[in-house]
């Protein structure tokens, strides 16, 4: 593979909130392109998988590109082994992503400089043997949706900087809400659950009441 | 650096006469101001009304990170109609933007139905809440470096946009934009 695009964004939100926009899918509904391109039976059936120390994979399911005005399917450029339009993705705790959409795979690292703070690296790959032609595609698909002046990343990062908003010094105690259960489908939040209690393994300290010390989940844990 | 303002390479024989070539020069440079123009005042199909049909914009950045001169936006004039007809559909920062552009250099072809123009940019972000509206609200900051290399073709008098390559000296864009720049 060889690394085509770089960019960096810092935003006053912890670096949590970040990694939950790549682990939890009911915020599809800010991205006027996931709703029309997506938002079908197989979309609803995406599993969200956890797998030990917080990582999590969130399943697959054929992308319509082209129901978005302007856009075309990707189905003539994959990537080895991945059918066309497919969408994975892989969060490595506590703050890494890998995020396969069919011609192009993006890569967040996230860099926490203080509480209410991050910086997240993006970077986009393609494969090393791409002719520049299909390299040229990849490069629009990816910038089509994740690049800095692209459809979602933009809504993404004024999402968490809200979020970091409500949060700020002097603020009223916020909880975030991982309570919906959909059978570890698309929008399940038992990806962030999973990801909550292994931080919560690292610093001791409960993620429903972080004042208190660690203790295991009640429920077995998903 | 090569700053100048005049057309930069007259003709030596057998091009455009000079007089034409100044006309020229002068329609470039007044396309490029009224872009800056549409552009702060989010007139985005006034902007693309300065463009030519087989129009097609770029944003580009050179990354020592990666070592590779990255490109960041490519659309075509009908993508960017598009992009411009879905915006209300999107969730964006509103936030205005303001370009302090400055034209450097401005070359008309031999025949004067072309040109070719190099104009720094500076983009200012003027913070309509922020993370903190109390405090951040009415800020203005800096928050895009760059040139515009553009093209030209000359019809009338009038010079049409035919390519716009935005290349910027920023990798850190924070929340990027939906807007063209
Ligand atoms: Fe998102």
């Amino acid at each position: 593979m060889e690394v085509f695009h770089y960019h960096k964004a810092i935003v006053n939100t912890n670096y949590k909130l970040w990694h939950d926009t790549n682990c939890e899918f009911y915020h599809d509904f800010m991205h006027y392109h996931n709703r029309v391109t997506g938002f079908n039976d197989a979309y609803f059936a995406r599993k969200n998988e956890s797998f030990e120390h917080g990582h999590i994979v969130v399943g697959t399911f054929e992308v319509n590109y082209d129901n978005y005005e302007g856009f075309e399917s990707r189905a003539g450029l994959s990537f080895p082994h991945l059918p066309p339009n497919q969408w994975y993705m892989i969060d490595l705790f506590p703050g890494m992503n890998f995020n396969l959409r069919g011609s192009a795979l993006r890569c967040d690292v996230v860099t926490p400089l203080g509480p209410d703070k991050v910086m997240i690296e993006f970077r986009g790959l393609g494969l090393k043997r791409d002719t520049p032609e299909e390299r040229q595609t990849r490069i629009n698909h990816h910038n089509s949706i994740w690049g800095p002046f692209g459809r979602n990343l933009h809504e993404d990062l004024i999402g968490v900087q809200g979020q970091g908003t409500t949060m700020r010094p002097g603020s009223e105690a916020r909880r975030v809400l991982h309570g919906r259960q959909e059978n570890q489908t698309i929008h399940d939040e038992n990806g962030m659950r999973h990801y909550y209690a292994e931080w919560g393994k690292w610093m001791n300290r409960l993620p429903s009441n972080p004042e208190m010390p660690y203790a295991e989940p009640a429920l077995a844990a998903e | 650096m090569n700053i100048q303002t005049e057309v930069a390479s007259p003709p030596m024989s057998g091009g455009v006469d000079p007089m034409q070539a100044r006309e020229a020069a002068d329609a470039v440079r007044d396309a490029i101001c009224r872009a800056t123009i549409f552009l702060d005042a989010q007139q985005w199909m006034e902007w693309l009304g300065l463009c030519d049909e087989s129009f097609v914009y770029d944003i580009k950045s050179w990354s020592p990170e990666i070592n590779y001169d990255m490109t960041y936006l490519h659309a075509s004039r009908k993508d960017m109609e598009s992009l411009i007809r879905l915006l209300p559909k999107h969730n964006t920062d509103h936030s205005p933007l303001t370009r302090h552009t400055t034209v450097y250099t401005v070359d008309v072809a031999d025949d004067g139905a072309t040109a070719k123009a190099v104009s720094a940019f500076i983009v200012f972000q003027h913070m309509l809440d922020g993370a903190n509206s109390h405090i951040d609200a009415g800020e203005s900051r800096l928050f895009l470096v760059g040139k515009y290399h553009d093209t030209f073709r000359i019809e009338d008098g009038r010079a049409l946009f035919t390519s716009r390559e935005t290349r910027l000296e920023n990798r850190r864009l924070d929340k990027g934009s939906h807007w063209p720049i």
